[in-house]
């Protein structure tokens, strides 16, 4: 399993509440990531178009608001492991840190 | 339409025809959301548009994979080669053929009019026409039929069938000259041998159709052919508009990796081939050149692949 960038990581997070379209995925995306992840249309959609391919999320559905074209992303089952396994390896890694850093002394500066 | 969606509209141009008809009006949407009440354009979007139109460019053309980048990248630096010894050998043609028909001597110094019966014009016609010929067929989506003309064309050079006019009168390859008088044509021969080098790499172990091109491709060298011919220009100048392409195609190597291989694949032949000769080098010199130029080739696109390989989301396109 390869190791997702950032920007792929929090537009599977956006996911997981429910589909959403594409500015809706980069409203939340840059909303999770605490400002960090600030995602435009161009990475957008080649993040999508990535993640279609590799079967993580899938097209929900397609509406025209107010003259707007809005196409809906849903995360998919392989879409949900995948970030899972993803938020796993991230977890232990700051775990192999947290653990420690508290009980090893601050080195002089 | 107010000038941020103009902006986004030229921008979305990056991208592939076919992806634009199927995805445009949904980024446009997203753009024109994520514009808000904004008026001027953001750089920021208009780049990250341009760039990612050009990757799908890339993607769509090689498939994405590493074994398509190498393919497509070796293939687009064949082309430009062989455009390059088009426009060269046209220019050569036009001034044998001009300087023949007339009897008269070359007007920037004391040269020899160059004497062609027709067995030998049809021998230089072929010279000159194999790398047309060899281009076009690349931009049919050919390797292999290009990568035999392209070695018949430098065959011809080192056999000693054509030559070139030179302060010598008509000079061409022999077996009992030095290898610095037969330089020009040794140089030339390279010229060649190195786009069929390209296009077997192209060709092996091909897994997907190779990508047309567009017949626009030879428009730039047929053009610049005609402004020689016409214009008297000197032939080194020339070639530095094409030069001026090589670097934007630098430039969008930075986001294409397989541009990067073409244009490291071409650039450092090309520096080879017009530097010395535009300092007005000896011709010792130039076979020097184009002979290192040869041996970097390989190291530069290697370099250049693996400076792109950690795209580690380099995956096939979705759509």
């Amino acid at each position: 399993m390869q190791t997702m960038r950032e920007p792929t990581y929090f537009t599977l997070a956006a996911l997981l509440d429910g589909p959403l379209h594409g500015y809706a995925i980069a409203k939340h995306a840059e909303a999770v990531s605490d400002g960090r992840v600030r995602l435009t249309a161009g990475t957008l959609y080649s993040a999508l178009d990535r993640l279609l391919g590799q079967g993580l999320i899938t097209v929900d559905g397609e509406e025209v608001v107010e003259g707007r074209a809005r196409r809906y992303y849903r995360l998919t089952a392989s879409g949900r492991r995948a970030l899972q396994a993803e938020a796993a390896r991230l977890a232990g890694a700051a775990a192999v840190v947290v653990s420690r850093i508290s009980a090893t002394p601050e080195p002089a500066a | 339409m107010t000038a941020a969606e103009l902006t986004y509209r030229l921008a979305l141009r990056a991208y592939p025809p076919g992806y634009r008809r199927a995805r445009g009006h949904e980024i446009l949407s997203t753009l024109a959301d994520m514009q808000g009440d904004a008026r001027r354009p953001s750089l920021r979007q208009t780049g990250a548009l341009v760039k990612a139109g050009v990757c799908e460019r890339g993607r769509a053309v090689t498939g994405g994979d590493r074994a398509g980048i190498w393919a497509e990248g070796c293939a687009l630096a064949a082309l430009v080669l062989l455009l390059l010894a088009a426009t060269g050998a046209a220019f050569q043609l036009g001034w044998d053929i001009w300087y023949a028909r007339l009897g008269m001597g070359w007007p920037l110094g004391g040269f020899s009019p160059v004497p062609l019966e027709p067995a030998g014009l049809v021998r230089v016609l072929a010279a000159a026409l194999l790398p047309w010929g060899a281009a076009l067929a690349v931009c049919r989506g050919r390797r292999l039929l290009p990568l035999a003309m392209a070695l018949t064309a430098a065959a011809l050079y080192v056999g000693g069938a054509v030559g070139f006019a030179g302060t010598g009168g008509y000079q061409s390859w022999s077996a009992g000259q030095s290898w610095m008088e037969n330089a020009y044509q040794l140089g030339t021969a390279i010229f060649l041998a190195a786009p069929a080098g390209l296009l077997w790499v192209a060709g092996r172990g091909r897994r997907r159709p190779a990508a047309h091109r567009s017949l626009a491709w030879l428009a730039l060298p047929a053009a610049l052919t005609i402004l020689h011919l016409a214009s008297y220009w000197e032939t080194t100048i020339v070639f530095w508009p094409l030069g001026a392409i090589m670097l934007a195609w630098f430039l969008a190597g930075r986001w294409s990796p397989h541009l990067a291989v073409a244009v490291f694949g071409v650039a450092v032949p090309v520096l080879a081939f017009v530097l010395p000769t535009a300092v007005g080098a000896p011709d010792y010199e130039y076979a020097v050149a184009v002979a290192a130029g040869a041996a970097t080739l390989a190291f530069a696109s290697l370099a250049s692949a693996l400076a792109f390989a950690p795209e580690t989301e380099l995956d096939p396109p979705a759509l």
